[in-house]
């Protein structure tokens, strides 16, 4: 038997789904057959899938399904019988007006406009005009024709028992503009959007609409929106509500669109409302308000003009803890705008608040301070417009955290700008600095956090002062705590008395001629590194300054230096006091007599006796008049040249026995320092 | 932060402007010079030096009590009528918007001899709303 060709193959099978689709009433697999059939063989089957057809396109219609009946439409086109046969004239124009909406709903204007051409001349003329202008338009007509057409029934019907409203929902839908196409829209848009929406929602819409509309007009629109906002600044300012978020969007608006002079105005405002708002907080900043200000800041500081003001309230706004890497974001940015220079000493105290001991500031800290550092006063300009906090920390973190070339060149500007105060704070700082440079050869020691805390358990306990674990910790956090613990330790760690190394040396010789006069641990490091005679005294020149020709200030230093155990310090301002004493008798008395007051060793008190003894014994020969300070000093230095003769005892080779000073001689100092024996009695 | 508002003992409102700071420091040396009122000249002058110190204007600047109800009114009088009007227009285009959107929702649920009836065509009047009920 031979096999059928293939289109007698298509052809049975087209007539078995035929079939097969009748028998089950589905449409579409009966249609799709019809529809493969030969155009003259259609006829027998048009009959009965035709009806078949209809009602479908009816219930589809009436369900609203109207991708389906687009695709319905597309079977009538092949086959328009499906429309006609055996109907009558109401049926297929129902048909087609069913098909017409599904084809207009969804968007095929030429496929609608078909069926509405079969249909037009059956409509009443209002009806067949709208939809007329409805599809020529492409579903966009001018809308005069639809007003006055009487309103068409809901949807669906309102339901109060599931709280739907649809008059409602129709509002609500109806309160949300349209974002612009042209630029001519644009004004109109975003003041009804302004219009409609509550501050929070027209940003966000704005926002969206900027990055939606067509390139030309965000710059309008969100110029617009942002005069706009300024209004929610000033209402929130008014009603005494932190304006935070109003302000932002400003600053956001203001950012985007490359800080434009016309909207300087407004910036300003947000700048201000942060810092009203900066302002009433005693205590840092939290991460939220953080992030406003940096963010508001950021922009402000875009603008040449505000860049000052914004620079000035990054400088003076502090921060928590917990949001230091939001300023230190914001700082790195600040920093690296002109006129941002002043923000690095305070991105450094930042920094510090929670670095590990030893750390390195980031790079960007350091890159910053080397550029600062190369403009010569620059610097100093900028120490000088930050808050004495701010100065303080850097002042206490620079030279242990800053390379050894950049934090010294940091002590050497400094201190040009430095007062008095400063200069102690400054003084620390060299101290830090110089024992990296001694200890590890420029790297920041790094002090294992026990040792710390125990030393500032200790310097606490001594200052009476118990602190409890989270205080101890809030101390170590702070630069100026870990410099004051590493300063315990120094003390407490034995001084060998060597002399600086090479590389220590060059940073002392560099700063030794400005801080000798300051302290006089420092006249003795010279005096340890001196190479002669000549440096000794020019350096006791040095620290003594203009106090060298007072006698009582040089003995005040002596016992300084005493104390300090800076026993070359102490030797050598002995050696100018006696120098500059020399042949002045009554000179000599006070000071002795001054010596005796402060309570200086007899190894300080003895040659400034045997000075005076020479000169009075001279003087007594010339007959000389005395004032009423020799007496007493002569009688002092007796008393010192008998203590220091050997005793008899000791000349006849037995030990010295020992008794308390005799009757006269206890009157007899009594007399001299009435207050000061008292004071040894009780 | 600064404590008092160095920008109102000069009685000027906030500005960046170094000459009106100093023409407002001027103006009020002459009434109240140091030898007749000191106690006001020692007002004045911390005013101005706290203004005049590097740094410091800006910080003066950022943080003055801004005039938020002066600056709010003149807002309102920019900007409410441009938004009103805008307001009316949108509610104008929304209307008609809304007639073209109600038309294709109700006519397109409607059968041909129900939007006949509804629209009203005297010959096909009365013939049934066969289509949405």
């Amino acid at each position: 038997m031979a096999r059928p060709n293939r289109e007698e193959r298509q052809r049975q099978q087209a007539l078995q789904d035929l079939s097969t689709g009748l028998a089950r009433g589905d449409a579409e697999r009966a249609v799709s057959a019809l529809l493969r059939l030969p155009a003259p063989e259609r006829a027998s089957g048009l009959a009965d899938v035709a009806p078949l057809f209809r009602a479908t396109v009816a219930r589809e219609f009436r369900a609203g399904n109207w991708s389906r009946l687009v695709s319905c439409a597309a079977r009538a086109e092949r086959e328009p019988r499906l429309l006609v046969e055996d109907a009558a004239a109401e049926d297929e124009r129902e048909a087609r007006w069913a098909l017409m909406w599904g084809a207009a709903r969804s968007r095929e204007w030429a496929r609608a406009r078909l069926h509405f051409s079969a249909l037009a001349a059956h409509l009443p003329a209002r009806l067949a005009a709208a939809i007329q202008a409805y599809l020529a338009a492409d579903g966009a007509p001018e809308p005069e024709l639809f007003l006055a057409l009487r309103p068409p029934p809901q949807e669906s019907p309102a339901d109060p028992r599931l709280g739907y409203d649809p008059g409602q929902r129709a509002a609500s839908r109806g309160a949300s503009a349209r974002a612009p196409m042209g630029p001519e829209e644009v004004e109109p848009a975003v003041l009804a959007s302004r219009a409609l929406l509550g501050p929070a929602e027209f940003v966000v819409a704005m926002e969206r609409w900027a990055d939606g509309v067509p390139p030309g007009l965000a710059p309008a629109l969100l110029t617009l929106a942002a005069r706009l906002v300024a209004g929610d600044v000033c209402a929130r300012l008014v009603a005494g509500a932190p304006a935070w978020e109003p302000a932002r969007a400003v600053a956001r608006f203001f950012r985007r669109l490359g800080a434009p002079a016309e909207l300087a105005a407004e910036a300003t405002l947000a700048l201000r409302a942060a810092g009203a708002a900066a302002r009433e907080r005693s205590e840092g900043l939290g991460r939220e308000e953080a992030l406003s200000v940096a963010e508001i800041v950021g922009a402000a500081a875009l603008h040449p003009g505000l860049r000052g003001a914004a620079v000035a309230l990054a400088a003076h706004t502090p921060f928590a803890i917990g949001a230091r890497s939001i300023a230190l974001d914001m700082l790195k940015e600040l920093c690296q705008l002109p006129d941002g220079s002043p923000l690095l000493l305070k991105a450094l105290g930042v920094w510090a608040t929670r670095a590990e001991p030893g750390a390195c500031p980031p790079p960007w800290i350091e890159r910053g301070f080397t550029q600062l550092l190369d403009r010569q006063g620059e610097l100093a300009r900028c120490l000088r417009e930050v808050p004495l906090r701010t100065q303080q920390a850097a002042v206490a973190t620079a030279p242990a955290s800053l390379p050894v070339a950049d934090a010294e060149r940091f002590l050497d500007q400094a201190w040009r700008w430095a007062d008095d105060g400063a200069k102690q704070a400054l003084l620390d700082g060299f101290d830090e600095l110089l024992s990296r440079v001694r200890a590890t050869q420029g790297r920041p020691p790094a002090l294992p956090p026990a040792l710390l805390q125990g030393l500032l358990l200790e310097m606490a306990a001594e200052m009476g002062m118990e602190p409890n674990e989270g205080e101890l910790r809030e101390m170590l956090d702070s630069p100026m705590g870990r410099q004051l613990a590493r300063r315990m330790m120094a003390g407490a760690m034995p001084d060998t008395g060597e002399r600086l190394p090479e590389v220590a040396r060059r940073l002392w010789d560099r700063f030794a001629e400005r801080i000798v006069p300051y302290r006089i641990s420092y006249l003795e490091t010279a005096l340890e590194n001196s190479k002669g005679k000549v440096e000794r005294d020019r350096a006791a020149e040095r620290y003594l300054g203009d106090r060298s020709g007072d006698a009582l200030t040089m003995l005040e230093a002596i016992r300084s230096a005493e104390r300090e155990d800076c026993p070359r310090a102490s030797k050598a301002m002995l050696e100018r006091l006696v120098g500059r004493l020399k042949g002045d008798r009554d000179g000599l008395a006070r000071a002795l007599l001054e010596a005796g007051r402060l309570r200086l060793r007899r190894g300080i008190r003895g040659p400034l006796a045997r000075a005076f003894e020479a000169v009075d014994t001279q003087a007594r020969a010339r007959g000389e008049a005395e004032s009423r300070d020799v007496a007493p000093a002569r009688l002092e230095a007796s008393l010192l040249d008998r203590r220091r003769r050997p005793s008899r005892a000791n000349a006849r080779g037995r030990p010295a026995k020992k008794r308390d000073a005799g009757r006269k001689q206890r009157h007899e100092q009594q007399q001299l320092f009435p207050l000061e024996q008292s004071g040894t009695r009780r | 932060m600064a404590d008092k508002d160095p920008f109102e003992a000069l009685e000027i409102t906030a500005t960046l402007d170094v000459a009106q700071v100093k023409r407002a420091y001027f103006a009020l040396l002459q009434r109240h010079p140091p030898h007749i009122d000191p106690e006001g000249f020692r007002r004045i002058r911390a005013a101005y030096e706290a203004l005049m110190a590097p740094g410091a204007r800006g910080l003066a600047y950022a943080t003055a009590p801004i005039g938020a109800a002066e600056e709010l009114a003149r807002w309102h009088g920019r900007w409410d009528a441009p938004m009103q009007q805008a307001l009316s227009h949108f509610n104008e285009a929304s209307a008609r918007a809304t007639a073209i959107e109600s038309f294709v929702a109700g006519a397109s649920r409607m059968t041909l001899s129900g939007a006949a009836a509804m629209f009203g065509a005297p010959g096909l009047a009365g013939q049934g709303d066969g289509g949405d009920g």
